[in-house]
């Protein structure tokens, strides 16, 4: 083949290159978790793409926006690199260093080089398709503003910011695994996944925050030299005429740090491709995690089988790192929407905060009966618990870590709005007993729709139905409770009180559903149903 | 027949634990060799040695005449090895993934089909090789890590609990393949914990203890020498008790 001598000049052996670049190929395109779809065990790149796309649309507004080579280039290279660093951290690193691949490939003939570059090649392959999707659109304003020659600029950019931003993923990821082995890349992942499912609010946050022409020169000036995706916009800058020293400065920033990110990886690449197959050390067995409070406010907080539950979850989610992600991400999630809607002031503000309060406490209860693994609940079913105590603490799990958060950050956002606004005590506390009462209910009402046990739930298997039944099921609850709670604020604190009032009473029929479900749930709960 | 597998005086230890103690040991063509010794004895660690999964703390090892450390791809080109646990990548098909053995042994593709056929026959795998291997049960996981092995005909073949999740007519299949290729000059390296089948399958063994070779010879020949009436209360004599000595 034609490239057999370029393979051959970069130490490669083409014979050993071409089937693992074959399937490392293969391994990108399906190994998408972050878009794998339910039912399937592989993921669907094409969606991977899509959404780069809409991210790229999205930096194109901004710079359609912003209307100036640095602000708007750069926060169009903001957008993109932010999630391309995602994809890198959360699959492409992971196929990068697969754990496991020595029992598959190591007593094969290879060769270090040739696997190295073929997985070099493979990620860069799909990086480059995503930086396309990415980075393309913007082109076409920068081609009505700046003509060819920024096009041109634009490009050289972006190529050098996707370039750092892709680098930094992988020297991140190799770094972690040079450190900890390839067990600490698995514990960082959850992490990532939130991360990542944060970047999903990027646009609107974006669009509530930032402004951009109406930042102030300061604030640009700081941007544009603290954020290193700004120093890309130099090229763009340039092109566009008309720039000054600081733009020769910030591409003397560009070109270093692309040069810096350049040496480091030769540096830690080197002998990568032997670590990548060399076996795992054995260490020694880490000393047991601290045994749990069976008493103190924890305890009372979820009384017995709660205790277990939490344990169960403990144990659980080390293993499983997606539902850990969705776990971690609930509270992350609410936290960031409700910020969101806080700073649009009252009337539609008040009504998203209390449509997004409700509806993620509604998704919880789905989310606690998913896993990835629910054949190892198999010793639970032999074991001597009250199965429907057991599920039901599911609710008491969801108010610590859910309920009592979110009621905190909503109630220092009415704390301050109430300040600001001058609004009487006696509403604002009025309406956050009326929401929690309506969000408590609503727990009750996901874990009556959801009445499955634990983790016993597959992650990927269930019909595609499943989600937008959830998603629509979710939305049309809490927005019944906006709705109660819209009219409540009419009346004002009496209206509120009276809504929370509502709420007391519907909650001990709608308990005895939830409980009624969860028992024959808990029943029916076999071997044949987790595996 | 030719000596295919030769460890000399062969040692691995992990941090203060020795695995594998002085080992030596060779290996004919045409040979079936059981491993045998219980959890912890070294089975796996001098099966993965000879794999050039990892080197040895001491001593020496050879395969079809090549060193497991200075000659590791010569090596990895003149054997097949399964290792216990099925370990894949789960998102390929399993056609994917035979190519991608295939390829990398270069292997022809039309041989390769000529000698996977019988294989996937006798596996009962034909059906299956488009599904991903992430959809596959533990015995067709570990149908497919077989054919891997053979497909490229190796002169040596290293088995670290091969028959773990088959079934019983996969089982059998396994034997008789074993039975040929070892008539055809194969030497078969057969790790397992499963006494009977070691018993009936190979013509020699090897008992592992703490990481030592504690017996070897044919199992008549164990028989006779230490009196055990079955290999099973040879095995447990040998084994029974001790504490593993610590490294250095």
């Amino acid at each position: 083949m034609w490239t057999d001598p370029l393979l051959r000049a970069l130490g490669a052996d083409p014979e050993v290159f071409r089937p693992v670049y074959r399937v490392q190929k293969i391994l990108l395109r399906r190994s998408v978790r972050l878009m794998r779809l339910r039912g399937r065990q592989t993921g669907s790149f094409a969606l991977v793409c899509f959404l780069a796309g809409s991210y790229g649309l999205v930096g194109t507004v901004f710079l359609y926006r912003a209307r100036v080579p640095v602000l708007g280039g750069g926060l169009a290279l903001t957008c993109g690199c932010a999630y391309l660093l995602m994809i890198v951290l959360a699959d492409h690193a992971e196929v990068l260093v697969l754990s496991g691949e020595r029992l598959v490939l190591a007593a094969h003939p290879h060769d270090d080089r040739s696997l190295l570059l073929a997985k070099s090649v493979a990620v860069g392959r799909s990086l480059a398709l995503l930086s396309a999707c990415l980075f393309l659109p913007a082109c076409l304003v920068v081609a009505h503003w700046w003509g060819a020659r920024g096009v041109l600029g634009y490009l050289a950019g972006a190529a050098g910011a996707a370039f750092a931003a892709a680098a930094s993923g992988v020297l991140f990821a190799v770094l972690l695994v040079r450190t900890g082995g390839k067990r600490a890349m698995e514990r960082v992942m959850p992490w990532v996944q939130t991360a990542f499912q944060l970047t999903f609010f990027l646009p609107t946050a974006a669009n509530v925050f930032f402004q951009p022409e109406q930042l102030s020169g300061f604030v640009r000036g700081l941007m544009a030299w603290l954020l290193p995706t700004f120093w890309f916009t130099a090229p763009l800058e340039l092109a566009a005429g008309g720039a000054g020293a600081a733009a020769w400065g910030r591409l003397a920033l560009a070109g270093g740090s692309v040069a810096g990110l350049a040496i480091a990886g030769r540096r830690l690449a080197t002998g990568l491709g032997r670590r990548l197959l060399e076996p795992e050390p054995r260490t020694a067995p880490r000393g047991g995690r601290g045994a749990l409070p069976a008493h103190g406010a924890l305890g009372f907080l979820l009384r017995f089988e709660g205790l277990r539950l939490f344990s169960l979850l403990r144990v659980h989610l080390r293993s499983d790192w997606r539902t850990l992600s969705e776990v971690l991400s609930l509270p992350a999630t609410g936290l960031l929407l409700l910020f969101l809607y806080a700073r649009q002031g009252s009337g539609f503000g008040l009504l998203m905060r209390a449509f997004f309060f409700s509806w993620l406490l509604f998704l919880g209860a789905d989310t606690l009966t998913r896993s990835q693994r629910p054949g190892s609940l198999w010793w639970l079913l032999s074991s001597p618990i009250d199965r429907t105590r057991f599920s039901l603490a599911t609710i008491s799990l969801l108010r610590l870590f859910l309920l009592v958060p979110l009621t905190a950050a909503v109630a220092l956002m009415t704390l301050r709005q109430g300040l600001q606004a001058g609004e009487p005590w006696s509403q604002g506390l009025w309406g956050l007993a009326a929401l929690v009462a309506w969000g408590d209910l609503l727990l009750l009402l996901g874990k009556a729709a959801y009445p499955e046990f634990p983790f016993s739930r597959g992650r990927e298997g269930g019909m595609a139905g499943d989600r937008f039944a959830l998603i629509f099921l979710g939305a049309a609850a809490s927005g019944a409770v906006t709705a109660v709670l819209a009219v409540c604020r009419h009346f004002g604190a009496p209206g509120f009180a009276l809504g929370a009032l509502a709420a007391v009473l519907l909650h001990l029929p709608l308990s005895l559903w939830a409980r009624r479900r969860t028992a024959r749930a808990a029943e029916r709960l076999d071997l044949v149903q987790l595996c | 027949m030719e000596t295919l597998v030769e460890f000399s005086d062969l040692a691995r230890h992990y941090g203060g634990r020795w695995a594998v103690r002085g080992l030596s040991l060779s290996i004919a063509g045409g040979e079936i060799f059981g491993l045998l010794g219980p959890n912890g004895a070294g089975k796996s660690t001098t099966l993965k040695m000879a794999a050039t999964l990892l080197l040895p703390s001491s001593g020496r090892g050879r395969i079809a005449g090549y060193d497991l450390e200075s000659q590791a791809d010569e090596v990895r080109r003149r054997i097949g090895y399964v290792p216990e646990g099925a370990e894949l990548y789960e998102v390929l098909t399993g056609g994917e993934f035979l190519d991608l053995v295939r390829d990398l042994h270069r292997l022809p593709e039309a041989e390769a089909q000529r000698r996977r056929a019988p294989l996937l026959d006798a596996f009962e795998l034909y059906a299956d090789l488009g599904r991903v291997i992430g959809d596959y049960s533990k015995g067709m996981k570990q149908k497919l890590l077989l054919i891997a092995a053979l497909q490229h005909e190796p002169p040596v073949l290293l088995l670290d609990e091969p028959l773990d999740g088959l079934d019983v007519s996969a089982q059998e299949a396994l034997k008789q393949v074993l039975r040929d290729r070892a008539a055809a000059g194969c030497a078969v390296v057969y790790s397992s914990h499963i006494l009977e089948v070691v018993e009936k399958l190979c013509t020699r063994v090897a008992i592992l203890a703490h990481g030592r070779l504690a017996a070897l010879g044919s199992p008549r020949e164990l028989a006779e020498r230490l009196g055990g009436a079955s290999l099973s209360e040879i095995f447990l004599r040998l084994t029974g008790g001790d504490a593993p000595p610590p490294a250095g």
